[in-house]
């Protein structure tokens, strides 16, 4: 409902300044959309290398120029990192097919359960600052987004230790817990500006109407916010889907990250394989991004025309 | 060792003797196999052994194979060789118990020191072993002080891989071995517009170091004595090899994005026919050779450094620190068989690397294997590669110190320098000895 708003608010902004003789000229125009076309290249281009690698054999693959647009394709790489055919032909891996795919499964479900957990307790943190600071919470909103610059390296070795204890390494629940080391100030940050934009005259006449705050938050603004915990959830599932460190430390190569970079094994590489297999892994991301950009665009740039 | 136990020889044998020697000799051959079953099935539980990802299907399978033949299950973990290092580390400071793993030869002594490893001193056939290996490979498993501080799981020597056919064209009749010979060959060729940049190298700053000690090698010129001590800048010739390094850099003869290039991308120039010569381990034959490019079946491969050397690396396996001694024979068991040989004596475990990638092992028994020689492609020469190892490579010891990486570190920012034009041979020589004694006095980063 808030994006909703946004954009009329702009649309608004938009035929206010045409009316007042603002209107933009065809060469800005024309200039406008070459830097778009500019910047889309440049963030396209290491995709379409990434995905033409995928469809090419090693051979073609090192032919000067590289071949943007290959005069032949081949399924093949995407066929030995299914079935583990990479054989002695390739180096690295021989047994990708057996791992890429349950790897994907435990991305998603570490990544899936990491955005429930996380914007349920980010949900109340953030509604919570906004709603209801106190003396220093402004220090505790710093706090928590300094806890975001604070080294993997630095902290892992007591993750490794409590989860030894316990028993949980190389498990999802291993991932899930020290995920939100990271995570869960993201989601803070975000759900924190979302709510801030809010009208609380409508959590007012819900007082009124004898709701509880918890009642509130839930029967109203759980609703009012989706699209910005939907936002928020997109970028928990992002960060969590390409954690490398945390991975790599405290289990054996179960997400996909960790899986993706054996593909480098003692100077030796398989890049058409590993470009099959990214290629594979950045479906489930990239699907999800897809279908909800509009709540992410539209959650960032919230406060942008306060 | 168990083999070199001394016999006491009798002074006499009468008839009694005889038959007591006789029986007892018979009771111990209806015994042995039972006791030598029960002595591989005196620790039951399971092994921990962590690798890092090179074909870990095949890692599982061999051994499995160890397994199989009545010794305890091995349970393999798998992390990526990238970040291997502060992934091990954390690992065992944070208490894991690893019984056997793979470790990069340059972290051997500081895991021996940290506790983190054992040394295989007194350990049943180590000495075997050691006696075992090419004399120059010893210095990388033995240290200064004779403890025996890890076993191989691989190992390689630097090669020169050269085009043929660019060559017979050129009029170049052998293929280059001094470093001269290789800036006038690359020069021919690029003169004679047969390739624009003829050589490349896997130049990139974490692999600087591996070839500062292969060029030096090359000239003769030992980079650390056997105490550590940087000695490179005392030998007059030392500035020479930068000079040529930085020639063959600043005059075109090496692509300007080798300092970038990884191996694969340098294997693929091979095969295209983009350059001419390629010096790294002698398995990048098989890297050249499989990607099937125009050039790939011209690309053969030669020794370098003449009469004097070439680098010999590999990356090793270390036994944890093990308390309960069942437990430590078992693993000590599995590494015997996973980094010398599996109990018929054959070299199983490295056999499946070298059919896999090439990758060779530092005992001349695993050059004369017939399993061995089939395993190699016929591309391969491999009296060549095993005299390589034999009498024209060395290792440098003091690469497995525990203050190398820290100079390990700084080779590639110096080097880069040298190359970029930013520095000259002579401060490149300087900064290189410093950053050694700096590395020597304490961690330096």
């Amino acid at each position: 409902m808030s994006d909703i708003a946004l954009t009329r608010t702009s649309r608004r902004r938009g035929k206010a300044a045409t009316a007042a003789g603002l209107q933009r000229s065809t060469t800005a125009t024309v200039i406008l959309y070459l830097c778009v076309a500019v910047f889309a290249v440049w963030i396209l281009l290491p995709v379409w290398y990434l995905v033409v690698s995928s469809l090419i054999t090693p051979t073609q693959l090192g032919v000067k120029p590289f071949p943007m647009i290959p005069s032949s394709i081949t399924f093949d790489n995407y066929l030995s990192v299914l079935t583990g055919a990479t054989g002695s032909k390739g180096f690295g891996s021989t047994d990708m097919g057996a791992r890429l795919i349950p790897a994907i499964g435990q991305s998603f479900f570490v990544s899936s359960v990491l955005v429930i957990l996380n914007l349920f307790i980010a949900g109340i943190a953030a509604y919570g600052l906004s709603r209801y600071p106190f003396t220093g919470s402004r220090g505790f909103e710093l706090a928590i987004i300094v806890s975001r610059v604070v080294p993997a390296i630095a902290i892992i070795g007591p993750f490794f230790v409590a989860f030894r204890v316990v028993g949980i390494l190389n498990t999802p629940w291993a991932l899930i817990i020290s995920y939100n080391v990271f995570t869960l100030p993201l989601a803070i940050m975000i759900l924190k500006n979302y709510f801030d934009q809010m009208p609380r005259e409508i959590e007012e006449a819900a007082k009124i109407d004898g709701a509880s705050r918890l009642q509130t938050l839930w029967i109203i603004i759980v609703p009012i916010a989706r699209p910005g915990l939907v936002a928020a959830g997109v970028l928990i599932f992002l960060e969590s889907w390409s954690e490398f460190f945390y991975s790599l430390v405290l289990t054996n190569q179960l997400t996909v990250p960790p899986l993706l970079a054996g593909f480098q094994s003692v100077q030796q590489f398989n890049w058409n394989s590993l470009a099959a297999a990214t290629v594979m892994s950045m479906i489930p991301p990239v699907v999800l991004v897809v279908i909800f950009q509009r709540h992410v665009v539209g959650a960032l740039t919230a406060g942008a025309v306060k | 060792m168990t083999s070199n136990n001394s016999t006491k020889r009798p002074g006499g044998l009468d008839r009694r003797a005889f038959l007591k020697a006789g029986g007892a000799t018979a009771l111990a051959a209806i015994l042995a196999p039972g006791l030598a079953g029960r002595a591989e099935a005196a620790f039951s539980g399971t092994l921990d052994m962590l690798a890092w990802d090179f074909q870990p299907d095949t890692i599982k399978t061999l051994v499995g194979e160890w397994t199989a033949k009545g010794n305890p299950a091995v349970n393999v973990a798998v992390i990526p060789n990238l970040g291997f290092s502060p992934a091990l580390q954390t690992r065992l400071r944070g208490g894991d118990a690893i019984d056997l793993f793979y470790n990069f030869a340059y972290n051997s002594q500081k895991f021996i020191d940290q506790g983190w490893a054992a040394k295989l001193n007194d350990l049943p056939g180590v000495d075997d072993m050691v006696a075992d290996m090419f004399e120059s490979a010893r210095p990388a498993y033995v240290n200064a002080a004779g403890d025996i501080i890890s076993a191989p799981y691989f190992s390689a020597v630097h090669m020169m891989h050269y085009n043929d056919r660019m060559l017979k064209e050129a009029g170049i009749a052998a293929p280059p071995q001094t470093l001269q010979e290789i800036h006038d060959a690359s020069k021919a060729l690029k003169d004679k517009k047969i390739v624009d940049s003829p050589y490349v190298a896997y130049w990139v700053k974490e692999f600087c170091e591996e070839y500062l000690h292969t060029y030096l090698l090359n000239e003769g010129i030992t980079a650390f004595d056997t105490a550590g001590k940087p000695v490179f800048a005392d030998d007059p010739k030392t500035e020479g090899v930068f000079a040529w390094w930085q020639t063959m850099y600043q005059d075109g003869l090496a692509p300007k994005s080798v300092l970038n290039d990884d191996p694969g991308k340098l294997s693929n120039v091979m095969a295209q026919g983009d350059a001419a010569f390629f010096v790294l381990h002698h398995y990048f034959l098989t890297s050249i050779r499989s990607l099937n490019g125009p050039e790939s079946a011209n690309v053969m491969q030669s020794p370098i450094g003449g009469s004097n050397h070439t680098f010999q690396i590999g990356e090793v396996l270390q036994l944890g620190q093990i308390e309960d001694e069942e437990r430590r024979n078992a693993a000590w068991d599995l590494m015997k068989f996973y980094g010398w040989k599996d109990s018929a004596g054959k070299f199983t475990v490295f056999n499946q690397w070298a059919k896999a990638a090439g990758l060779a092992a530092p005992y001349p028994g695993f050059f004369k294997d017939p399993d061995v020689i089939a395993a190699f492609p016929d591309y391969y020469d491999l009296p060549l590669i095993s005299k390589t190892f034999e009498t024209g490579s060395k290792v440098i010891p003091a690469r497995t110190l525990p203050w190398y990486p820290d100079f390990q570190a700084k080779v590639g920012d110096i080097v880069h320098a040298l190359l970029l034009g930013q520095a000259t041979p002579k401060k490149t020589v300087e900064d290189l000895t410093a950053a050694a004694n700096s590395a020597q006095k304490g961690r330096s980063l």
